[in-house]
């Protein structure tokens, strides 16, 4: 089964992909019919597909209530996704925040939303916060620790 | 890079502020998170790790000015300490140890100071054997206490229970032992007259004032008394006698009280939380007397309880009742009827203070209870008006010259020698012709001739008294002389 949030990388994108599941959650109930049908004209590809599938499967009702409790659910599953914030010392292109994203699923072997800050100070490299632990690993640092051994 | 970068760096772990209560914040992430670690937010303030849940953990923030939700929060790898030294003596303090007294940083040495660290084991106390004066004729003879004793105050307020401790400090302090004065939640006003009545009497250079105001954050408050003891123990440890004053357990059980609400800790009795007999119990078991390098060393410890119209029956009264080695009670309806010291001998206990006393100076103390007993008695049947027998008025007349002897003012204390002195005088009629204005008259010379030093031969000569009788031959032979200094 795709997964809804495939093309979700950052936490902008995970916002803009809640706010486009409260929006089908307030649809939900001025219209009758399938969940998809009423989902057509606000979610984006991704995310009606996943709701076709699901529908295929035989896995939303035609129920208002239970479809907004499927959307809700959704929502939960996006908020617990785990979240790595990220300083850079550059604001990244779509590609290289898509590739990070990537690197980081395969490595770690789950979903990752980055929350990315630019901070020109660190000059380059990044700082990493996940769930709890934090690494610097900036130039900046590098450099001040190789002053401080020469002085 | 400031201070909380560098930790951050260093223990590699952040979590950031979730949500805050008053002063109390719950901090997510940090996940090597300790219980009782310090932790330090990214505009400094530092707080203490006093629970942590499977999200979150619950912070004690000392400090409360900046704080906000969001915040970053990054931990020590630390238990929790305050850092003091010798340059603590004559200054006062917050509990964190920051000067209040607009002298500047404290100077010297600083050591880090562990707010709870483990009691004396059973091997390191010694029996409590070295009698302590506070100067106080009422207390040290009929409540007397010992060096290492944990002594409750209690009483309700203004009925002199600060006075008394001052005084004892005061006294204590020119014998060379450390004081350490812990004001917990009160007005600023009181703690400026606590300083005031030390740097009057000269004794502030071997005090040291812990000052947790009324109005500063509940964390804070809380923290007072351990701040206290753990520069206590520091003083403790350098070899040096120590008095602590714990004033009050009973505001600060109410502070604990506030915060355990605010943690959504089950309440338990008058809303207390389930744990404070241990929190003070805990606290309390750290003074005593100790064998340090073969010397002994003491932490003598004077916790103060707070009642409401005499009533020692509460929650909190009677916990510190429990934990303690005695309590000296000041009653409201003696203050009322203008006895000075207010203190009522007869519901105070000293339980392990007598082992610290010679025989005779127990005969004496039991002698003067003995006396006021059968006084106080009589003056039960005298309320009924009944024509007295001779016998009764005697007793009266002695007992209320008993109680002459024993009243005494602020800043006048008296040593253990020359009260003997007096109740020496007292046993052997000395006075008993003597109305108590006469009596008075003959009290104020005395004390006048203590003062010019003439009579500190009778010092070293109670000294060599073993025993009751030797006591009243030597009286004997001492009243000519003093009838010398009378005239």
């Amino acid at each position: 089964m795709n997964s809804f949030f495939k093309n979700v990388f950052t936490k902008e994108d995970l916002i803009s992909l809640k706010q486009e599941i409260s929006e089908i959650q307030k649809a939900v109930f001025a219209q009758t019919g399938l969940l998809s049908e009423k989902a057509k004209s606000i979610a984006k590809k991704e995310l009606l597909e996943y709701i076709l599938e699901v529908e295929k499967k035989g896995g939303i009702s035609f129920n208002p209530k239970e479809q907004f409790e499927f959307l809700e659910n959704l929502k939960r599953k996006l908020d617990s996704l785990p979240v790595l914030k990220m300083v850079l010392a550059f604001s990244p292109p779509p590609a290289t925040i898509e590739r990070i994203s990537q690197f980081l699923e395969n490595e770690l072997g789950r979903k990752i939303v980055l929350d990315l800050t630019c901070n020109p100070e660190i000059i380059g490299g990044a700082i990493l916060e996940y769930e709890g632990k934090y690494i610097n690993l900036s130039l900046a640092k590098n450099l001040e620790k190789i002053l401080k051994t020469n002085e | 890079m400031n201070e909380f970068s560098k930790i951050l760096e260093k223990t590699g772990e952040i979590g950031y502020i979730t949500s805050l209560f008053h002063s109390i914040a719950n901090v997510s992430g940090l996940p090597s998170l300790r219980l009782g670690e310090k932790v330090i937010t990214e505009e400094g303030e530092i707080g203490l790790v006093y629970g942590i849940r499977e999200k979150d953990a619950e912070v004690l923030m000392f400090e409360s000015a900046n704080l906000r939700t969001g915040q970053k929060v990054a931990r020590t790898g630390e238990l929790f300490a305050i850092y003091g030294g010798e340059g603590l003596l004559g200054r006062v303090v917050d509990p964190l140890l920051k000067p209040l007294d607009q002298l500047g940083p404290i100077r010297g040495e600083k050591v880090a100071l562990s707010i709870e660290r483990e009691a004396p084991n059973i091997g390191q106390r010694v029996k409590i054997n070295r009698a302590f004066e506070t100067g106080w004729m009422i207390v040290d003879l009929l409540v007397p206490l010992g060096y290492g004793q944990r002594e409750l105050v209690i009483g309700d307020s203004k009925v002199g229970k600060t006075i008394f401790l001052l005084d004892t400090i005061l006294n204590q302090a020119r014998k060379g032992v450390i004081c350490v004065y812990v004001s917990i939640g009160k007005r600023a006003i009181d703690v400026k007259a606590v300083e005031e009545y030390l740097k009057e009497n000269g004794v502030m250079k071997s005090s040291v004032l812990v000052v947790a105001l009324a109005n500063q954050p509940s964390p804070l408050i809380f923290l007072a008394p351990f701040s206290g003891m753990a520069i206590a123990e520091y003083f403790r440890d350098q070899g040096k006698d120590v008095v602590l004053v714990l004033d009050d357990m009973t505001t600060h059980a109410k502070v604990y009280r506030e915060i355990c609400l605010l943690l959504k800790r089950s309440p338990g009795r008058n809303a207390y939380p389930g744990d404070i007999f241990h929190i003070h119990a805990a606290l309390l078991e750290r003074a005593g007397n100790i064998r340090i390098k073969n010397r002994e060393v003491s932490i003598t410890c004077f916790p103060v309880g707070e009642t409401l119209e005499n009533d020692i029956s509460g929650y909190i009264q009677t916990n510190l009742i429990g934990m303690t080695d005695g309590h000296i009670f000041f009653d409201v309806n003696e203050f009322r009827k203008g006895k000075r010291p207010a203190i009522n001998s007869f519901l105070s206990v000293s339980r392990v203070g007598k082992q610290t006393r010679k025989v005779f100076e127990q005969h004496l103390a039991n002698w003067i209870q003995l006396k006021l007993g059968e006084y106080k008695r009589a003056l039960e049947i005298v309320q009924f008006g009944v024509e007295l027998p001779k016998k009764t008025r005697e007793i009266i007349s002695l007992g209320e010259k008993i109680e002459t002897v024993l009243e005494q003012f602020p800043g006048s204390p008296r040593p253990i020698w020359l009260q003997l002195f007096l109740v020496g005088l007292l046993r052997s009629e000395f006075w008993q012709e003597k109305p108590i204005g006469a009596m008075r008259k003959d009290l104020e010379k005395i004390l006048e001739a203590f003062k010019k030093g003439l009579l500190f031969d009778l010092e070293r000569e109670i000294s060599r008294i073993k025993t009751i009788r030797e006591f009243d031959q030597w009286i004997k032979e001492k009243i000519p002389v003093l009838k010398e200094i009378l005239k």
